[in-house]
């Protein structure tokens, strides 16, 4: 019986129009993921100035220069519906690519921020 | 099941009233458009010159007002600020299709404002009490067959001319778009129906 998975990805963003890229491999017994959203200690920064790629198993979910703020969620949304839903993919080699890019906008004052990518999923019950 | 994918389209926009007329070439393999986002990369200082702190310091504080030496009573800012401009349409994007569709999308591009309607959102009891007015977004569902893969978009500024200065910004058009490719259990939450998320 599969069980309730949730993990959270951090990158850390340190100078104004970066790129950050990494690939973070998803434990053995997760099957799938379902959901993913984008969380941030500065949501300010992260919704005005972000935009990211997203590959699962090495397939393009969220295409390049696609807004963080389009999968972000605020705080009036149920907290279990907050991820967006993207459909059960199976997790083959287990390897999450996040690519997150900062651009500069003028409604904002870049400072260092962490950006979490959320994912939902399901994992094997190992009890 | 076709697979949905996301095209990215990026057009600069830098001066009042600017009209631009460009084409978004979709992939090969799309077959036809499911849902249309935008989106607006500022690059200029946000409404630079309109009056969103007429005094320069914060959170509406209004300066003490004083006369032949004494202090008057307070002031209420509904009495003493002067109208509060805040636009946040940027302008207005129709995208057109080859085929009889024509025009088959036509909306007012929005800068997402964070703390959406409210004007200081750098004051604490705005950050703690109201920054939950956004929800959740979804593209706006369209249905168009795509036998060509060009689409024709026409993008006119609004925000720029209402603030009569020139603002510079990135419009970003978001094409989501059937692929005739596999699925492989990739189904965005917007192409199911209320009841089928709601479930999840």
């Amino acid at each position: 019986m599969l069980k309730y998975y949730s993990q959270q990805f951090d990158v850390q963003v340190t100078a104004a129009g970066q790129t950050v890229k990494k690939t973070f491999e998803v434990d053995k017994s997760v099957k799938t993921i379902y959901g993913v959203c984008i969380l941030s200690n500065r949501d300010d920064l992260a919704y005005y100035r972000g935009s990211f790629r997203l590959e699962i198993n090495k397939d393009e979910i969220y295409a390049e220069g696609y807004s963080t703020k389009k999968i972000m969620s605020s705080e009036n949304v149920e907290p279990n519906k907050r991820c967006y839903f993207i459909g059960k993919i199976a997790i083959a080699n287990g390897l999450i690519t996040f690519e997150y890019t900062d651009s500069n906008d003028g409604r904002t004052v870049f400072a260092p921020y962490t950006v979490s990518l959320s994912v939902d999923g399901e994992r094997e019950n190992e009890a | 099941m076709s697979r949905t994918r996301i095209l990215v389209s990026e057009t600069a926009i830098t001066k009042a009233e600017q009209v631009n007329f460009f084409q978004i070439k979709l992939s090969k393999h799309a077959i036809k458009i499911v849902g249309i986002e935008t989106d607006v990369f500022v690059q200029s200082r946000f409404g630079q010159g309109v009056v969103t702190d007429p005094y320069g310091n914060g959170f509406f504080p209004i300066p003490p007002q004083i006369e032949n030496g004494i202090p008057l009573p307070a002031i209420t800012a509904s009495v003493a600020l002067p109208p509060i401009i805040n636009y946040n349409v940027a302008g207005k994007l129709s995208l057109q299709s080859m085929e009889k569709e024509n025009i088959f999308f036509s909306d007012w591009v929005k800068a997402s404002v964070f703390y959406e309607g409210f004007i200081r959102p750098t004051s604490f009891q705005l950050h703690v009490g109201l920054k939950d007015v956004r929800g959740k977004t979804a593209p706006k569902k369209v249905d168009v067959p795509v036998e060509s893969t060009i689409i024709n978009a026409l993008y006119r500024d609004n925000i720029g001319k209402q603030l009569k200065q020139d603002i510079a910004y990135t419009l970003k058009v978001f094409v989501w778009m059937e692929t005739t490719e596999d699925a492989n259990g990739v189904a965005f939450e917007f192409l199911n129906n209320e009841k089928e998320t709601a479930e999840k």
